[in-house]
């Protein structure tokens, strides 16, 4: 494996650190938080729950990539 | 960690992990990854009824990560993925009905497994053969070795079809396809995935490489493009049944998103041909667990 590859894995390992720290501390306090209110839509709107759904995993999905592309420049630039 | 919505204790961290793992095969081969994700749920306690709906709504997520991903490495045919998925969601819908009809038939399961099983195969060995005859006509330096593939036949004669309108995908370098056949080929591999009770990316992501001629990186990228559509299309639907715990969809997603986003990245590292070639092993993994669930008595279908 050539030195830019090895490079990269130890990017790689440095970013997954940082990641999962901060997802861990994120389904804690942001997910946990969320889970009562949610099951109450879930109970009293079928159509409601399926649009919060929908915008909660778009949304964390926009997030997430920008986390990880935010952590992998920093780890980049280092 | 406590899910209200499906009433089960499932260990948060066993979530992420399984998304992680299911991240980088669909970051890295385009897939959704449900015939594996599926399965492993249901083992973690995830009642049935909700394993499909969560398992989608994941995918949703993932699917952004990854194609963004890929969208950024250039990888990724907007005009493509979206005639596809127009297909797609034709076919699904044509495949389940065929599922309704067949409904009453008393080997449905049992045919529509071993269908499963025989397709998925069929996919490995001939995606086995020609990544390995292609890696073998790249190392003779024949091909360029980016996007080396030996079975452009098929390819060739689908874009010789000449049915107007005609579109030209300059990102997949397809000068010139006609955009029925786009639109067929996804309702062919939307049907197989309806029929079957699959999400497909193990039938598209070949069927773009070998039918419409697309390089491997783009197919990937377009396939999870395609998912980001068809599976928010699923999701809406199961949950609407309610059918989806979204809030282990989101904890499975906190994996699934840094797994997404390695794979994607990982493909930078390997040309066309190496990447077919590890992909012809998925399913032969997806094939070993239909045969497990037919020898143990009962018929998975994710």
């Amino acid at each position: 494996m050539d030195s830019a590859k090895q490079l990269s894995l130890r990017e790689l390992g440095t970013e997954l650190v940082i990641y999962g720290i901060l997802m861990f501390i994120y389904t804690l306090t942001v997910l946990s938080y969320l889970i009562g209110y949610v099951n109450e839509i879930y109970k009293t709107s079928a159509l409601l729950y399926t649009l919060l759904a929908l915008v909660l995993i778009l949304g964390q999905g926009i997030l997430m990539e920008g986390v990880s592309t935010y952590i992998r420049e920093r780890v980049e630039e280092q | 960690m406590f899910f209200p919505i499906a009433d089960i204790h499932v260990s948060a961290i066993a979530l992420a992990m399984l998304g992680l793992i299911v991240g980088v095969l669909g970051g890295f081969f385009g897939v959704g990854g449900g015939f594996l994700a599926g399965p492993m749920m249901y083992i973690l306690g995830v009642p049935m009824n909700f394993v499909v709906g969560t398992d989608l709504a994941h995918m949703t997520g993932k699917s952004v990560v990854a194609a963004k991903r890929h969208h950024t490495l250039g990888h990724v045919d907007m005009k493509l993925g979206f005639l596809m998925v127009i297909g797609t969601i034709v076919g699904i819908e044509l495949g389940a009905q065929v599922v309704e009809l067949l409904q009453s038939w008393e080997f449905l399961e049992l045919v529509n497994g071993l269908l499963y099983v025989i397709l998925l195969i069929s996919i490995s060995l001939f995606v086995m053969w020609e990544s390995r005859k292609s890696l073998k006509t790249k190392s003779m330096e024949v091909l360029p070795a980016k996007e080396a593939i030996s079975f452009k036949t098929v390819s060739k004669r689908i874009q010789a079809i000449k049915i107007p309108p005609m579109i030209n995908l300059p990102e997949s370098g397809i000068e010139s396809i006609s955009v029925w056949v786009i639109i067929f080929v996804g309702i062919f591999t939307g049907f197989l995935a309806g029929l079957l009770g699959v999400g497909g990316g193990f039938i598209r992501m070949p069927a773009l490489v070998y039918l419409i001629g697309c390089p491997t990186h783009i197919a990937i990228g377009t396939d999870l493009f395609e998912i980001i559509i068809s599976a928010s299309f699923g999701t809406v639907t199961h949950s609407l049944k309610g059918n989806v715990d979204i809030m282990m969809a989101l904890v499975m997603h906190t994996g699934a998103a840094i797994g997404a986003s390695i794979g994607a990245s990982m493909t930078k590292y390997l040309t066309g041909p190496n990447i077919r070639f590890y992909f012809s092993f998925l399913p032969l993994i997806g094939a070993l667990l239909m045969i497990y669930a037919l020898v143990s008595g009962g018929v998975i279908n994710f």
